[in-house]
């Protein structure tokens, strides 16, 4: 059985030809959750969604989303590329049978440390997995689909307060551990910005207000 | 061998061969103090942190939140987190 997506990655403009021309250079980062490596989404709606946060945070936080629905590409891209392996190359921490797998590594890293003090994030755990016990000959890819809390993304933008969701919809993150798995980075355009945007206002209501009649 | 084993084996392993002392200097070098929690973990035996976490996150909108968080227990799939940090 095979893996066989398109997924998507957002980044910022001067990323762009270097990632075209060179690929995707592993990264780390505090909000590695996954651990580190090359993160895509599966659904361009949430690269989307993390480009219009990182433009909107970036430039004037007190901007509507919704004016900056089009402008937001004049700074930040979003890019597809191709994934095809062996489903049992992916440690999908959303399947049963490899979140067991997860958790008992996690307790019994935790018993042997004996740590009552920080907590160790998932990211640092499955960083351990992968670069000291070997797990990247048996995986490529590690997949989680995360339900955050609704005011975790975003700076807020809240136009209902009655009627709020309480978590945001679930989001699939993929890292790739193996950067060679990954073929045909291209930059990726919308076909209907207006029709993404009036999505996002469907997942993200309280991030996002619906545009306005003029448009 | 099947996958769960051959996984348990690779933890065991490692284990084996460290003293819990190089195992924190190992957690360390892959991001313990560094790599943020997830707001919802993916799993985390401690709650006391995810709870710091999400107040730290949520300076702007803390107000607002723990109104809801005091009328309403019931936070989906994070419910024990908020229940605890009301």
């Amino acid at each position: 059985m095979n893996y066989n997506k398109v997924v998507y990655h957002g980044t910022h403009k001067s990323n762009v030809n270097r990632i075209l021309n060179h690929g995707f250079n592993k990264s780390e980062g505090d909000r590695h959750w996954l651990g580190d490596g090359i993160y895509f989404f599966e659904d361009e709606i949430h690269a989307y969604h993390w480009i219009l946060e990182k433009y909107v945070k970036k430039n004037n936080s007190n901007i509507k989303p919704y004016y900056l629905r089009k402008s937001v590409f004049k700074d930040y891209k979003i890019l597809r590329a191709s994934i095809k392996i062996d489903k049992n190359r992916i440690l999908d921490l959303d399947k049963t049978n490899h979140y067991i797998i997860y958790v008992s590594a996690y307790k019994e890293v935790m018993s042997e440390i004996d740590e009552h003090g920080d907590p160790v994030p998932d990211g640092a755990l499955i960083n351990l997995l992968f670069n000291k016990m070997g797990f990247n000959e048996d995986y490529d890819i590690v997949k989680y689909t995360f339900r955050f809390p609704k005011r975790l993304l975003g700076d807020g933008y809240i136009i209902n307060g009655n009627n709020k969701p309480k978590v945001n919809p679930p989001q699939t993150q993929i890292c790739v551990k193996n950067p060679n798995i990954i073929k045909d980075i291209r930059i990726h355009y919308l076909k209907d910005i207006d029709k993404k945007y009036k999505e996002l206002t469907i997942l993200f209501p309280h991030i996002y207000p619906p545009l306005k009649k003029r448009w | 061998m099947n996958e769960y084993e051959r996984a348990m084996e690779r933890v065991k392993k490692y284990l084996k061969n460290r003293t819990p002392e190089q195992i924190k200097r190992d957690l360390v070098e892959c991001g313990w103090h560094e790599i943020e929690p997830a707001p919802i973990p993916i799993y985390n035996l401690e709650f006391n942190k995810e709870i710091k976490n999400i107040k730290i996150c949520l300076s702007k909108y803390d107000f607002e939140i723990q109104n809801e968080i005091k009328n309403n227990n019931k936070y989906g799939y994070g419910s024990s987190i908020i229940t605890y940090s009301s």
